[in-house]
């Protein structure tokens, strides 16, 4: 008896497979690298090779991309990251009242009152901050991303970045540059500038009480976490598994729902990730909406269709 | 003469419907699209608010497809919107939109008789009597009155339904009908059978859907274009939701302030005591109805910018500090992605959901140890 948990991110698709203890038995995090039913496809094959497809009593998905990996791999609940990351949190610490959590391109900012979900905010414009941004100054850098933690806890004497827009912290960071300053002194202010940013964006309004609980992508890097642990004098929690907290929630939610309902899984099976999955996109003219649809195929029979407004192009039971 | 205005929710449908009454030609633009919208920004000023990008677009399509005059309820305005009416016309003039207008400005800017003489001179292609026009207009006044029941309604009920979808079905059956409608009588023939296939829907009133309160900028809340659908978005989602600024508030608030009549709306007003600009002081009061009334939450509705919903939303920080009270703020911007808004509504949906469960099961755990106490040994338990 396992339960499968997929999120579908920006950067990552991660996977997640726990047991009837909600605890994690396997756990993967793949690239998305732009190509999410790929990535998707990727995880159920690696998981197949050490799961029967009957021993998955439940699937959830979460993510940006949670109803494509819905229509791929067929899952049970559908949740957004927010309340996944929340449940996440609340199962492997109840104590957590804030959770900070940096993706790949978006950040939040959970706030946990006895393990539920009181409030809450995403960055609304600007990715500064997130894991893309990082990973962008790394590679200007000429750096591994990996390594910017420990650039940025060598540094003792942080410069000051302005880290309002990304567009405007980057041009900081060459003109600090060109004036000479040390990598480790620019990547620690380039740090100390994200957080502010976060702080003053996100969670702006926030009271933040501890337990300070920080996931993510970004949670891999020890200069934010440094930086955040100065900016809000409190220490901060790093889950082990804080990469696939996504996944971990999803999979936490499908078997509360399984366990409630006592039905069977909607779960297709491992196999899925041999099959030959293609998308259609075309702009339906019917009527004024001017839909962008897209229908999704594996092996030529339609398995999904996303954003058609009016509903026409849904099969029956093609998702869900 | 050939009379356009632009969008905003169903005034297009209940415009037509009136203006053909009294045998003047309409022109509808296109419903707003994204590309509309691009077309609207490359003429408009970049920080302007999202409406008035959007009307710009609706009047550039009409005088494509043969409008002549425009239209503009633009009220002298209660924020920027008030100078709508103004900058539309010096912006399209100098593009070569040469449109005759008609600027349906307050009467306490441009007074009485200046109103009367503009509002006599959109009547007057048409080939009904001054009786005949103002009775076509106290029945149109009744289709908005209708209509907005019907939709109220529809709202409500969307979180009981049996089967998912029903009134959603009912609500764009019901528009799509109007738009083909003929004459006022027709029109409201069609509300009344929308209003009983409403009636027909099997619902289940033992379900506890939540109850929420949308509120936030007049346009936004208005034009589903402007919120990504958010009605649509919260009927699938099982939610009952209400809103109190609708046209026909907009059209009996303006009446009402300009006829100097007091407006049946007249809360105490603890938060904010002074008139700031646009709705916001009917924002924060659906923020304190939310509180009293027991709804389960409020949505904020504005475009990027807008000013007097800034401040109503800081007014809500503070209440959420104070009391028990859940606000999501929604601010749309046309650069920003739909995943975004639905990962937003959701979650804060989700939160609701959780939260109200939590709290029922609280409430059954008393009443089983209260009342049920005793029977425990009967039932076998």
């Amino acid at each position: 008896m396992y339960y499968l948990g997929i999120d579908v991110g920006s950067v990552s698709t991660d996977f997640v497979i726990i047991n009837k203890d909600k605890k994690i038995i396997e756990q993967l995090y793949l690239k998305t690298m732009g190509n999410p039913i790929e990535a998707v496809q990727d995880g159920l094959r690696k998981l197949g090779k050490d799961f029967a497809s009957n021993e998955i009593s439940g699937v959830g998905a979460t993510g940006s991309g949670r109803t494509l990996a819905a229509a791929v791999s067929g899952v049970d609940v559908v949740k957004n990251e927010i309340t996944a990351h929340g449940v996440a949190s609340a199962v492997f610490d109840p104590d957590i009242r804030t959770i900070i959590e940096i993706g790949g391109q978006d950040s939040k900012i959970i706030l946990l009152r006895d393990g539920i979900i009181t409030d809450f905010a995403m960055n609304t414009v600007c990715a500064a901050g997130t894991g893309s941004f990082l990973d962008r100054q790394a590679e200007r850098l000429g750096l591994e991303l990996k390594d910017l933690g420990a650039f940025a806890l060598r540094s003792e004497n942080p410069v000051r970045i302005a880290g309002r827009c990304a567009v405007f912290a980057e041009s900081d960071i060459i003109h600090k540059q060109q004036l000479g300053c040390a990598m480790e002194d620019i990547i620690a202010g380039m740090s100390k500038a994200l957080v502010r940013n976060y702080l003053n964006n996100v969670a702006k309004g926030k009271e933040l009480l501890p337990k300070i609980c920080f996931q993510g992508g970004v949670a891999a890097n020890d200069g934010i976490r440094k930086a955040l642990e100065e900016a809000l004098g409190t220490e901060i929690l790093i889950p082990e598994y804080h990469k696939v907290m996504g996944a971990f929630g999803s999979a936490v939610l499908a078997m509360e729902l399984m366990e409630g309902e006592r039905k069977k899984t909607c779960f297709k099976g491992f196999e899925v990730g041999h099959e030959k999955i293609g998308t259609d996109t075309f702009e339906c003219r019917d009527c004024s909406n001017n839909c962008e649809v897209v229908i999704l195929r594996s092996e030529g029979r339609q398995i999904g269709c996303f954003s058609d407004r009016c509903g026409k192009y849904q099969s029956a039971g093609a998702l869900h | 003469m050939k009379i356009t205005f632009p969008h905003i929710g169903d005034a297009h449908l209940i415009g037509r419907i009136f203006f053909t009454e009294i045998g003047i030609d309409i022109i509808t633009p296109h419903a707003n699209t994204e590309k509309g919208l691009e077309k609207g920004s490359e003429v408009s000023p970049d920080e302007i608010c999202l409406p008035f990008k959007l009307m710009l677009s609706n009047l550039m399509e009409a005088y494509k497809l043969g409008a002549d005059t425009v239209i503009m309820p633009a009220t002298m305005g209660p924020c920027r919107l008030g100078e709508y009416g103004e900058l539309l016309k010096s912006i399209l003039d100098r593009k070569g939109y040469s449109f005759q207008w008609v600027l349906l400005d307050s009467p306490n800017s441009i007074g009485k008789q200046e109103l009367l003489r503009r509002l006599a001179n959109v009547v007057s292609g048409s080939n009904k009597s001054l009786p005949g026009i103002l009775t076509a207009l106290i029945r149109t006044y009744k289709i908005i009155e209708k209509l907005e029941k019907l939709e109220q309604k529809a709202h409500i009920l969307a979180g009981y339904e049996k089967k998912k979808g029903e009134c959603k079905k009912v609500l764009t059956s019901c528009r799509r009908d109007l738009a083909q409608a003929s004459g006022i009588s027709q029109a409201l023939k069609i509300i009344r059978h929308h209003r009983c296939q409403l009636g027909e829907i099997t619902f289940d009133f033992n379900k506890k859907p939540l109850h929420i309160l949308v509120t936030g900028e007049i346009f936004s809340m208005i034009e589903p274009f402007a919120n990504h659908h958010i009605e649509e978005l919260l009927m699938d989602m099982s939610v009952s939701f209400e809103k109190r600024v609708t046209l026909r508030w907009w059209i009996r608030r303006t009446i009402l302030r300009s006829t100097n009549l007091k407006g049946s709306i007249n809360l105490k007003k603890k938060r904010l005591p002074y008139d700031i600009g646009g709705y916001a002081k009917e924002t924060v009061e659906d923020g304190e109805l939310c509180v009293e009334k027991g709804y389960d939450g409020v949505i904020q509705l504005f475009p990027v910018g807008c000013m007097p919903e800034i401040v109503a939303k800081a007014v809500f920080s503070k209440m959420m500090k104070e009391r028990e009270v859940s606000i999501l703020t929604v601010i749309y911007d046309e650069m920003g992605g739909e995943a975004g808004y639905i990962t937003r509504i959701e979650a804060f949906i989700d939160m609701l959901n959780r939260r109200k469960s939590l709290e029922q099961k609280k409430k059954r755990e008393i009443y089983n140890r209260k009342v049920k106490g005793k029977t425990h040994v009967l039932s076998g338990h």
